[in-house]
């Protein structure tokens, strides 16, 4: 009896979805911080994408082995085929190098952070409804 | 949500943003000092900015295709704006020189007062990132509420 | 069913325990074996859960989500052998009950 299997499915995408997501964070964080350095490139990570990407040719993300003491929390999950986009030429509006858009990267913050949220809050309610099910049906 | 990352990049942000305000202020505050303890008028001063990638353990980034490296921002150097100085014809002054003309410090106000509204809007930006992470984290604590 | 598989089984099970005991008889029929995966599972999560915990509070990994939802895993696997527990303690009871 693999109860892994109710981890599976809907729950390891949802997972997929907050790595993903946290990601792109770190990315926006990384070019607003950088909004001022000459000849710095903004990053980019587009989540819609890669999810489905990681959906369509595996449906659970391989766990690979690795040395025990730097297994992070969940095991070692394999990111390397995510795709960060980083942008050659850009708004040269800013005159130094910089491609930074602020504006973009504002709204895409706030964007993004919802859909974390949101994601956060769906396997929320994914949890309580398992605990439910295996509670309510004594 | 990998806070500590994200913190640390926001806080080199506003860090640097500090430094550049701080740099602006001078200039302002220096607008028409003639006397320098190096001799001449005051040189304006300006930032330079250095993008400072972050040793981090977040395995997943460096996975990723890409080369991206998480990357906050540092201020590498001060340097003095070569542009000569304003040339004032003004007999009066006690720094003119033997023809009446005054050097003036090459500050244009408003040059400066543009550069602190971007200084200012560059250091809300990152506290807005600062606000963003503290949320998302917070919000992945609640997962198992 | 194998009533005395049952009762191995269920001595096993009693005593608050999440490592994974072997089993007592040779080979297992197809029901104790599951029994045992599912003990062996237990253990799993909850071993990955207290390497969560520990990697986020030694700061190796700082995603929060991760820690969480390994966490919450735990928990559900946990409640969940808990209630076959119960569901084979009461078949196990109603099977002593019947009166021979």
């Amino acid at each position: 009896m693999g109860s892994e299997g109710m981890f599976k499915g809907t729950i390891s995408i949802l997972e997929q979805g907050l790595d993903l997501r946290s990601m792109k964070h770190n990315l926006l964080v990384s070019n607003i911080a950088n909004k001022d350095t000459p000849n710095y490139k903004s990053f980019d990570l587009a989540v819609d994408e890669e999810m489905q990407k990681l959906t369509g040719t595996q449906r659970s993300i391989a766990l690979r082995k690795t040395d025990q003491g730097h297994l992070p929390a969940g095991g070692f999950k394999d990111y390397s085929g995510v795709t960060i986009t980083k942008s050659s030429q850009g708004v040269e509006a800013n005159g130094d190098g910089n491609t930074v858009d602020i504006e973009k990267e504002m709204t895409d913050l706030a964007e993004n952070n919802l859909l974390y949220d949101a994601v956060a809050q769906i396997l929320r309610k994914k949890f309580q409804g398992l605990k439910n099910v295996i509670q309510g049906g004594s | 949500m990998n806070f500590i990352d994200a913190f640390r990049i926001s806080a080199s942000g506003l860090t640097s943003q500090r430094l550049r305000m701080n740099v602006i202020s001078s200039n302002l505050a220096n607008s028409h000092t003639t006397r320098t303890p190096e001799g001449g008028p005051f040189k304006r001063k300006d930032v330079v900015f250095s993008s400072q990638p972050l040793e981090t353990s977040f395995q997943k980034m460096m996975q990723a295709q890409g080369n991206a490296k998480l990357t906050g921002v540092k201020v590498v150097g001060v340097i003095e704006d070569p542009r000569p100085p304003i040339i004032k014809y003004d007999p009066q002054h006690p720094d003119a020189d033997e023809k009446g003309y005054v050097s003036l410090p090459n500050i244009n106000l408003i040059e400066e007062m543009v550069n602190m509204m971007l200084a200012t809007r560059s250091y809300e930006a990152n506290v807005t990132a600062v606000n963003a992470t503290k949320r998302m984290a917070l919000k992945a604590l609640e997962i198992g509420k | 069913m194998n009533e005395i598989s049952i009762q191995d089984k269920i001595q096993m099970m009693l005593p608050p325990t999440a490592g994974v005991n072997p089993p007592k008889e040779a080979q297992g029929n197809s029901f104790s074996d599951t029994l045992n995966g599912a003990l062996g599972e237990v253990n799993r999560l909850h071993e990955e859960a207290d390497r969560a915990v520990t990697a986020l509070s030694s700061g190796k990994e700082t995603d929060i989500h991760n820690t969480m939802i390994a966490l919450e895993k735990a928990e559900i696997n946990f409640k969940l052998m808990m209630q076959v527990r119960n569901k084979i303690i009461s078949a196990y009871e109603t099977i002593m009950r019947t009166s021979i």
